[in-house]
């Protein structure tokens, strides 16, 4: 008996040493792509302070662009995020919905709203796709098309759209994301300025409350709803933190589904997007760092922060867990399909650096975690560890926690001030403390479901649902 | 006090952090690991904690200060707008009024008539020009030192309002290790009325290998048809990159330099890049003469697609209706791009006879076809 007490105090000792590893791992990561984000949007913001995007286009010229917008089930919110799609400032570029089999009327909305009519244009690349059923043309906005096809999945649907795309570069997005309309003048400037690039990413703002008017955000405020803010600042951390800063580091691993830009043909080579996965975006931008690693060819894939894609996000507690629990299953599905490249020094920083970190702490991380704080409670009730050390530690886990996300904060209030409210500013310190209790536990417990599920291998992206945009009374839809 | 008292003191302040150094060795090397442990935790708690509400409070300065600043410059462009819409709404001569400005707002000043300069144009840019003109020996110094972007942005503003007195200063910018500061001159110096800039802009242009084709041959262009025989002899040159001659193919173009078609089709024989051939299709397909058709359809044979695709463009540009039978053909080119951009030539050639007969045929290209048909 001793014996077996004594092994589970070994195992419980083992265990709070682990833990005690996993935080001070994850937040040396936190650190490092924070103070990289924050050397590499200083000198962004004073870039972009020299750069005239108008003047840009008018002598520089741009590539063209075909915008990528599959929808699935979007009634609510196609018509809106179209208008945004057709009012960007960009002097060449063709839009294409593909409606992915969708069960409401998706379809109708979208035909009657823009008077399509059915029209002739053929496939071009040959990315495994469900069977088109249709395609159509607006008659007043030539540079409308939509694409009917069989339900398959977001990444069917996107490949789909690059089958029909006939410029070198291709926006991929959410049909329910409202691009602002400098968006894609900025999320091109990579391409422009170095031409080994083949994807660029933009930064994702939560639009909940936010008054749309003709497609695009008039007025921007922080949204009523708790579970949003939270996720407010989340994007804030995850973007201008995380994102930019292994932008930084040269070792970009995802670019979000709902906005990003991609070369067309480097796509193609890489057979298109995976569609026996839930994390279709990021796998796409793995499997190109792989494929142009193994074939020793030059690129670059990088996080541009100002680009905005404006998506609604989930208020209730059932359909964010849902959207938690899927974004964790991608992760697992990719990591594991190219595990490959975990420490493995021919993919160079990817494989030594970028893939450990979202293999060790981003996916296993909250199956350490969650336990953790059950392991550290049985082990203060038996007195293997000390209850102030305890205490003083989760106080430091707490304090660093906020003090990065306040640092997220600051670096939106040094860059792009998108939120002008004084109190909105304060809003967001509360946030960055309150969100301890509670939220981040409850995002820990949805990561470690999506991880089970994972390991079950439970398909599919779950049922979303949408309210639709605030639109001004002014100006109508 | 003399020095002696200073260096006593000096010495009785080092011994005192000594004496608090040893101390708190002492301290820590008596109490046990998991309380010094413990206090470590604590000191870094504490530590970020102060970090994070100074941090808080720097946010809400910094909120403070842009919006005091914004509301400050936008007071300032107000008071400007009224006196700039006053003055080039006037019949003044070539030397309005000056404006009175702090040395503090002097750049910002500038900068602001950079921005409302751009919607100006003849008499009323000049009087502009004059206004910004006292200030501008501070960008010219600004080209030296500080960040890339701040230079670049110096290259701009001397480009709209320092020519020609700020030339020599452009110019020593193109020597700049930054490429955005190199490819403001380059823009700044290309000009219609000064295409003797070719000359040195043409022998910097390989330093833009990361700029789309698109930024270079624009530049090119802007210094019309003047730059031409720089731009041929470029081309012409073998020993410059491919980059390079297909910028100067793509200017020549653009500015629609007859001349150049010959130059085109004699490098087309000659066994070069495949992109490099592809520009020279494209500038044949404008510049070309009917004599130029036969190496047009030789490169209709081409490995690459793009060759191809390119030479068909061409020919559906200085081809002729008798061209259709060559270029229906190319409907069953393995490529499907091919094959679209044959429809589309026959189109242009008004050959929609072959296309519909082709149609008829159940050709394996109908889609296309039928796709091209429908096109306006």
């Amino acid at each position: 008996m001793t014996v077996l007490i004594r092994i589970i105090q070994i195992i419980l000792e083992s265990f709070n040493y682990l833990v005690l590893f996993y935080f001070l791992a994850l937040n040396f990561f936190y650190l490092t792509t924070t103070i990289f984000a924050f050397f590499a949007l200083r000198t962004y913001a004073r870039r972009m302070k020299a750069v005239d995007l108008n003047a840009l286009i008018a002598k520089a010229g741009v590539p063209p662009v075909t915008l990528l917008a599959p929808a699935y089930n979007e009634e609510a919110t196609c018509i809106e995020s179209t208008k945004a799609l057709l009012a960007l400032n960009y002097p060449e570029y063709e839009v294409i919905i593909i409606n992915d089999g969708s069960k409401d009327s998706t379809l109708e909305v979208l035909i009657e709203a823009f008077d399509m009519e059915p029209a002739q244009r053929s496939a071009l690349s040959k990315l495994k796709s469900a069977k088109v059923r249709g395609v159509y043309r607006s008659k007043y906005q030539p540079n409308l098309w939509l694409l009917d096809k069989e339900n398959g999945g977001k990444a069917d649907a996107l490949n789909g759209g690059v089958n029909f795309c006939s410029t070198p570069l291709f926006c991929a997005m959410d049909a329910d994301t409202l691009l602002e309309r400098d968006a894609l003048i900025r999320i091109v400037r990579p391409f422009l300025e170095d031409a080994s690039t083949l994807a660029a990413g933009g930064i994702i703002r939560i639009v909940n409350d936010c008054t749309i008017r003709s497609g695009s955000v008039e007025e921007i405020r922080l949204p009523r709803n708790l579970l949003a803010k939270y996720q407010v600042l989340e994007y804030l951390r995850a973007f201008l933190s995380g994102r930019m800063g292994w932008s930084a580091l040269k070792s970009t691993l995802i670019i979000s589904g709902a906005f990003g830009v991609f070369k067309r043909s480097a796509v193609v080579d890489v057979g298109g997007y995976a569609t026996d996965t839930v994390g279709e975006d990021m796998e796409l931008v793995v499997k190109l760092h792989r494929h142009f690693l193994e074939n020793k060819i030059p690129y670059n894939i990088s996080f541009v922060p100002d680009p905005v894609a404006w998506t609604e996000c989930p208020e209730s507690i059932k359909i964010l867990g849902r959207q938690r629990d899927r974004w964790q299953r991608g992760l697992f599905e990719v990591l594991t399909r190219h595990r490959v490249m975990f420490m493995n020094p021919r993919y160079g920083r990817i494989g030594l650096v970028a893939f450990p970190y979202f293999y060790l702490l981003e996916m296993l991380g909250p199956a350490i975690e969650l336990p953790g704080y059950f392991v550290f409670l049985i082990s203060v009730i038996w007195g293997t560890v000390s209850t102030s050390y305890i205490i003083a530690f989760f106080m430091a886990a707490f304090m660093f926690g906020v003090a990065l996300s306040i640092f997220s904060v600051a670096l939106e209030e040094m860059t792009f001030r998108r939120y002008p409210r004084f109190t909105d500013l304060l809003k967001l310190f509360m946030l960055a403390i309150i969100e301890n209790f509670g939220y981040r536990q409850l995002t820990i417990y949805w990561r470690i479901h999506g991880f089970i599920s994972a390991l079950r291998k439970v398909e599919g992206w779950g049922k979303m649902e949408r309210k639709g945009f605030v639109t001004s009374p002014k100006g109508g839809k | 006090m003399s020095l002696d008292a200073i260096l006593q003191q000096f010495r009785l302040m080092l011994n005192q952090i000594n004496l608090l150094w040893e101390k708190a060795q002492l301290y820590y090397l008596e109490i046990p690991s998991e309380a010094l442990a413990m206090q470590i935790i604590i000191m870094a708690i504490f530590i970020i904690l102060a970090l994070t509400i100074i941090l808080s409070t720097g946010v809400m300065i910094l909120r403070i200060k842009n919006n005091l600043r914004a509301s400050r410059l936008k007071k300032l462009e107000s008071t400007w707008e009224k006196i700039l819409i006053t003055i080039v709404m006037s019949d003044e001569d070539d030397k309005p009024p000056a404006i009175k400005v702090s040395r503090h707002n002097q750049l910002f000043f500038v900068r602001y008539l950079h921005r409302f300069a751009e919607r100006l144009q003849g008499h009323e840019l000049k009087l502009v020009k004059a206004l910004a003109q006292p200030y501008l020996a501070r960008f010219a110094k600004g080209l030296k030192g500080g960040y890339p972007e701040l230079r670049a942005r110096n290259v701009n503003i001397l480009g709209t309002f320092g020519f020609p007195q700020y030339i020599e200063a452009i110019k020593s910018a193109l020597k700049d290790p930054s490429p955005i500061v190199t490819m403001s001159a380059a823009r700044a110096l290309a000009r219609p009325e000064y295409p003797q800039h070719c000359k040195v802009i043409l022998p910097v242009l390989s330093m833009f290998d990361q700029w789309s084709m698109n930024f270079l041959s624009s530049m090119l262009t802007e210094m019309g048809s003047g730059a031409a025989p720089d731009l041929r002899k470029t081309l012409s040159s073998s020993e410059e990159s491919n980059r390079v001659r297909i910028a100067c193919t793509e200017a020549l173009r653009s500015i629609g330099d007859l001349e150049s078609g010959n130059v085109a089709a004699e490098l087309l024989g000659n066994g070069i890049d495949s992109e490099l051939q592809a520009a020279l299709l494209r500038l044949l397909g404008q510049v070309g003469i009917p004599r130029h058709r036969a190496i047009i359809i030789d490169h209709l044979k081409s490995p690459h697609f793009i060759v191809r695709i390119h030479a068909l463009h061409a020919l559906g540009q200085i081809g002729n209706q008798d061209d259709g039978a060559i270029i229906t053909q190319a409907l069953d080119d393995k490529s499907t791009w091919v094959a679209l951009h044959a429809a589309r030539t026959l189109n242009q050639l008004q050959r929609r006879d072959l296309l519909e007969a082709a149609l008829q045929s159940e050709h394996s290209r109908a889609a296309i076809i039928r796709q091209v048909l429908a096109e306006k």
